[in-house]
């Protein structure tokens, strides 16, 4: 029970298993359809939600992400929200670089939208 | 002193590696000449944006991409063909953008983001609402006839590089 995408030009890698406390999302994200993309997450988090580890954490370590992404991310975050409003343990990491404005911002406009609280990362 | 101007185009189809390709070496080439460079990625991204465009509505034919700083302003226009229906909304998207002040621009964004919504092109108007947010000074669709209900839609953004000067003053006067 375990989901693997390998990173491609446009798409990150996504490493999720309910063997593990740590789920993976990395790298690039500007596929012109984001929804497609991120669906096969939302399918797998459908099947495999409740076989998650009760701790949880899903790890969001992008380098950058389109429009189109960003409301995939949000709608896959607002789903983690939901479940940790829920009382699940779960955590959200958010990882950002010094010298990147944009995925902070991302981070921290999120985690308002979802009245959440991520922990933030340097890497 | 002359201001540095560094311009890169493109012509061709598009595709999503190709994308990936020029925002590599537009984010190489921005941090290869900044001294400051925070706002690579959000400059980056506004090429993206139109690219992510071009490649949605372009139905696989050719567009043509510009790239240009100059001094502290960024210029990027993208050419492509499209359907006219298409070409007015995005058209009347960066009207209704434009008439937005700051406050608005964040409350439509965030109804945007918290509506469920997700249209068969993707970020349902998300896009311009995200680039005026990052700092775009202005936003401009030109819309020229072309053959059989097509037409030939072109997208520029201009935004200051270092993020000063960075109010949206909204789509200039439409040129059909």
């Amino acid at each position: 029970m375990n989901l693997k995408i390998e990173p491609s030009q446009s798409s990150p890698l996504v490493d999720f298993s309910v063997l593990r406390v740590g789920q993976h999302i990395q790298g690039v994200s500007i596929p012109v359809d984001a929804f497609e993309f991120y669906k096969q997450i939302h399918d797998f988090l459908d099947a495999n939600e409740s076989k998650l580890l009760p701790n949880s954490e899903f790890h969001f370590d992008l380098k950058y992400f389109n429009t189109s992404s960003s409301k995939a991310l949000f709608n896959l975050l607002q789903r983690i929200q939901k479940q940790i409003k829920e009382g699940r343990e779960l955590k959200v990491v958010w990882y950002f670089s010094d010298d990147d404005d944009f995925m902070l911002e991302s981070g921290e406009e999120f985690e308002q939208l979802l009245d959440a609280s991520f922990e933030f990362r340097k890497n | 002193m002359a201001e540095q101007k560094h311009t890169l185009t493109y012509e061709g189809n598009i595709s999503d590696d190709l994308r990936s390709f020029m925002c590599s070496t537009l984010k190489q080439s921005m941090e290869d000449n900044m001294p400051e460079a925070k706002r690579v990625n959000k400059l980056v991204g506004f090429a993206l944006e139109l690219l992510d465009n071009a490649q949605r509505y372009g139905n696989g034919t050719k567009i043509e991409f510009e790239w240009t700083s100059s001094g502290n302003e960024l210029s990027v226009t993208v050419k492509n063909l499209s359907n006219m229906q298409n070409a007015k909304r995005l058209k009347d998207t960066v009207d209704h953008v434009a008439k937005l002040n700051s406050e608005g621009l964040v409350a439509e964004y965030r109804t945007k983001m918290l509506d469920n919504k997700f249209n068969e092109s993707g970020g349902a108007g998300l896009g311009f609402l995200q680039m005026a947010k990052n700092g775009a000074k202005d936003i401009k669709i030109l819309i020229e006839d072309a053959v059989d209900g097509m037409c030939i839609c072109s997208s520029t953004i201009i935004a200051s590089i270092d993020g000063t000067d960075g109010a949206f003053n909204g789509s200039a006067p439409a040129q059909q």
